[in-house]
């Protein structure tokens, strides 16, 4: 009889063996060797092996075959060794990113085995990750650093764990990815601030304010600039040599491959009236060829403050539209310097070396496609054309746009844009960031008592999340963090900070008391004890997380909280017609995100959950906040599901949306025996 | 410590310790639940085990007779390849024929501690290993057609780091 060998072994045995392979690869191999063994291992896919790994690599440990993580994982592959591979493809570059971060922050190296088909470990991740980075700030700047990072929050987002139902964790990763890329452009900003050689070219602060607050990324946003620019330079520049006597002029030039600092140019390379008809050619191909236009609204106010936007919309800020006239005329050899006109922004021509602007005056408003020869000294003097006018200053007067010019009715607007939209104390940030002196403060104190108005009614004050004054308040922690060495190169920058997490605190403080004695539930965590008790009568019968229909305007949303009454000031009560209602102010009041990305207050006998529609009428509720109260719409889109801080505000709506899921379910299932 | 007799499957007979016998699943079964009785003299049948093998997995239960009882493995931890004891080791330096006979004969008396470290040996020698190196240990005879080799390769592609 021969000796015994390893296809001799008889299944069980050799499963026995399988199973103290930990590697998917000596799996592979061993089934590479013989048509036995790989009908073992791979036509038998279902092996206990295979599923052996997946347990070990994919699927968390407490992860039962009931769970949602175990059925996704089912539904990856045919057989297990099928779902192994394709979530060891799905995952292998993420887990080397996910080393490579771990490698680079501070902190002790905890191995987190971390299973992304998990949405609580994706969210474990995230958040490790993003406290290692708040804690250990100091330790790490490289701009490596960033790209790893933001690179794995954008593949954690596309990849097929982060559905667009994960609205919890998808909001997360967006918060955090704005977060840094904000940190990003500050120390860029603080550098650019720090060092005295470099001067930013007009462009170049309408792209790092552009950049900061579309949080997009700066190389990128610059080079479209610049490529935008060039082309419509020559396309100036072929306009011009249409015209007899530039054309003598303009011989032999041509348009610089490297974009030019409008800020170095020293003098034009033209005479007088060949640098006045060149810069009457741009401001005209401008307008016939670009569709530069001189009209302006502000609802679209981030569209006009962006010269990425512009460039291609042609509708713009005047001082947008200055920074590319400047950018234009420097490709053409022209002169010119920023102006900064109360209520406007202009440029003027540098005629000569030794010219006196106050004299004499050739100012551009690319705004109005307009040239004028201003002679009159005193009021070249009010618009300051003998003083320098840095980029930094250009960026400074655009962030003040942004921060004051808004108007007040549009500033809610601005703040509810969402993750990435503009940020009110964003921007004030990075004005004091800028400039650390007592301006910034002032405007700051006027932010706060934004918060703090006496006359601002409940409603106004539902709307205000004091997260926003948080988020301040953190960023000014983390910032004085980060720039403790450029601290000394400015005086006063500590102190700057210091007051304005102050101010925050007392803005906290402030809204905190103010909106306590009449029960607000949602920003207060022991008021919410306090209604949910007065509620026993009047218990509210659709739950948090709910999706509605507004019966009387139609709009869609979703329920984030509810009072047992409506609780808001007599003022809106009055204005709304609360009284007139059926129910009245008697009946419980929900607070709701609506699609249309605004929050509201609406009676109980306006929300209707649609109950008889069929499902598939209900689509995602796309406020840009739904993440920060639910961590996933339910694959039905009849509710979303609450995080835990709010599921424990309101302790029975999480059974009561089970209710409405399983009311579906039976529903559904009658349906299909109906039609059978 | 009374004495337990079990046979062969080439009816050598051989007088073990019952408490010994014990640490297989197989034997401790039959004597419970099959009332055959611990007192007389009958012989327990062991026909899937031959004489030199059972010389073996005695020596091991012997050597293995104050050990802990095996504790339940958990299917979701790792185990472990790097573990075995010393003993273990050199009492498994045998050929691979009687290597593969003890695996069958743990597997068959239900030995945890025996098939545990009988596998591990196994898996040790394919470890980290290329197929052909595999084949080489085992002395497995390549029976791809040259068709089946590709797709084979192209069932692999998957696991080939970039």
């Amino acid at each position: 009889q021969p000796p015994l060998g390893l296809l001799d072994l008889p299944s069980l045995a050799l499963g026995q063996v399988l199973l103290r392979l930990h590697s998917h690869r000596d799996l592979c191999n061993l089934a590479a060797t013989s048509r036995s063994l790989r009908s073992a291992l791979i036509e038998a896919g279902d092996s206990a092996a295979w599923r052996r790994l997946v347990r070990l690599q994919f699927l968390p440990a407490h992860a039962d075959e009931e769970s949602a993580v175990y059925r996704a994982v089912l539904q990856s592959g045919e057989d297990w060794r099928a779902r192994y591979a394709c979530l060891h493809l799905a995952y292998r570059d993420w887990r080397y990113l996910h080393a490579r971060i771990l490698a680079q922050l501070p902190g002790p190296r905890d191995d987190i085995r971390v299973n992304l088909l998990d949405p609580e470990g994706a969210q474990l991740l995230i958040s490790n990750v993003a406290n290692r980075l708040l804690t250990g700030w100091s330790g790490c700047s490289s701009s490596e650093y960033f790209q790893i990072l933001l690179l794995a929050l954008n593949r954690l987002s596309s990849e097929l764990v982060l559905d667009d139902n994960c609205v919890g964790d998808l909001y997360i990763v967006e918060q955090l990815a704005c977060y840094l890329h904000r940190l990003r452009a500050l120390n860029r900003i603080i550098a650019i601030h720090t060092s005295a050689a470099s001067e930013l070219s007009t462009v170049q602060s309408a792209c790092l304010l552009s950049s900061y607050v579309q949080v997009k990324p700066l190389e990128e946003l610059t080079a479209t600039v610049q490529l935008r620019l060039d082309e419509i330079a020559q396309v100036c520049l072929d306009s011009a040599r249409q015209n007899a006597q530039l054309a003598v002029a303009l011989n032999g030039f041509s348009i610089p491959s490297e974009s030019p600092n409008d800020q170095e140019l020293a003098a034009s390379l033209w005479d007088s009236g060949t640098a006045i008809s060149l810069a009457r050619c741009i401001l005209d191909t401008l307008v016939h060829k670009f569709d530069f236009n001189h009209s302006l609204q502000l609802d679209d106010f981030d569209e006009n403050s962006f010269i990425d936007r512009v460039l291609f919309t042609g509708t713009g800020l005047p001082i947008v539209k200055a920074a590319i006239f400047c950018g234009l005329a420097a490709r053409l050899g022209l002169a010119v310097r920023p102006v900064n006109v109360p209520d406007h922004f202009m440029c003027r021509l540098v005629l000569g070396q030794d010219e006196d602007p106050l004299k004499s005056s050739v100012l551009v408003d690319a705004a109005n496609s307009t040239l004028h020869t201003v002679t009159d000294r005193r009021l070249l003097e009010s618009f300051g054309v003998h003083r320098a006018h840095t980029g930094r200053m250009t960026l400074r007067r655009m962030t003040l746009n942004l921060l004051i010019g808004v108007p007040n009715e549009h500033r809610d607007l601005l703040a509810r844009r969402g993750p990435r939209g503009l940020d009110y104390n964003e921007l004030h940030s990075l004005l004091v960031l800028l400039f650390p002196d007592e301006e910034g403060v002032l405007n700051l104190d006027r932010h706060t008592q934004h918060l703090r108005q006496p006359s601002m009614g409940q409603a106004q004050l539902l709307a205000i999340d004091y997260t926003y004054t948080a988020q301040l308040r953190q960023f000014c922690s983390v910032t004085a963090q980060t720039s403790a060495a450029s601290a000394a190169a400015l005086p006063g920058y500590s102190a700057v900070l210091q007051r304005i997490a102050e101010a925050c605190d007392a803005a906290k403080l402030e809204a905190r008391r103010r909106t306590r004695p009449v029960g607000e539930a949602d920003n207060s965590d022991d008021s919410a004890a306090a209604s949910a008790t007065s509620a026993a009568k009047q218990q509210p019968v659709h739950p948090v997380g709910a999706v509605f229909r507004h019966r009387r305007f139609g709009y869609t949303g979703v329920v984030r909280g509810w009072d047992p009454t409506c609780l808001a000031t007599e003022e809106w009560i009055r204005t709304m017609g609360v009284d007139r209602l059926p129910r009245g102010r008697d009946q419980p009041f929900y607070r709701v995100l609506v699609e249309d990305g605004s929050e509201r207050y609406v009676a109980e006998e306006n929300i209707d959950l649609m109950q008889d529609s069929p499902i598939h009428r209900f689509s995602a509720v796309t406020h840009p906040e739904v993440g920060k109260f639910f961590i996933r719409r339910h694959q039905l889109g009849c509710v979303y599901l609450l995080h835990s801080a709010l599921a424990d505000r309101y302790p029975q709506d999480s059974e009561l949306l089970q209710c409405i899921v399983n009311e579906r379910l039976a529903q559904a299932d009658a349906d299909v025996a109906m039609q059978e | 410590m009374p004495n337990i007799k079990l046979q062969s499957s080439d009816n050598e007979i051989f007088e073990v310790d019952i408490e010994i016998a014990k640490q297989s699943g197989t034997i401790k079964t039959m004597l419970e639940d099959l009332s055959v009785s611990d007192e007389g003299d009958e012989e327990v049948p062991l026909p899937n085990v031959n004489a030199a093998i059972l010389k073996k997995v005695i020596a091991w239960c012997t050597y293995h007779k104050d050990d802990p009882p095996p504790v339940e493995e958990d299917e979701y931890k790792e185990r472990r390849t790097d573990d075995i004891p010393t003993w273990d080791q050199e009492f498994l330096k045998v050929d691979q024929g009687t290597l593969f006979e003890i695996i069958l004969a743990a597997n068959y008396l239900d030995i945890k501690g025996l098939l545990d470290v009988s596998c591990k040996t196994v898996a040790n020698m394919i470890k980290g290993k290329s197929p052909e190196e595999i084949r080489k240990t085992f002395n497995i005879k390549c029976d791809f057609s040259a068709e089946e080799l590709e797709r084979v390769r192209r069932e692999n592609e998957w696991c080939e780091e970039k």
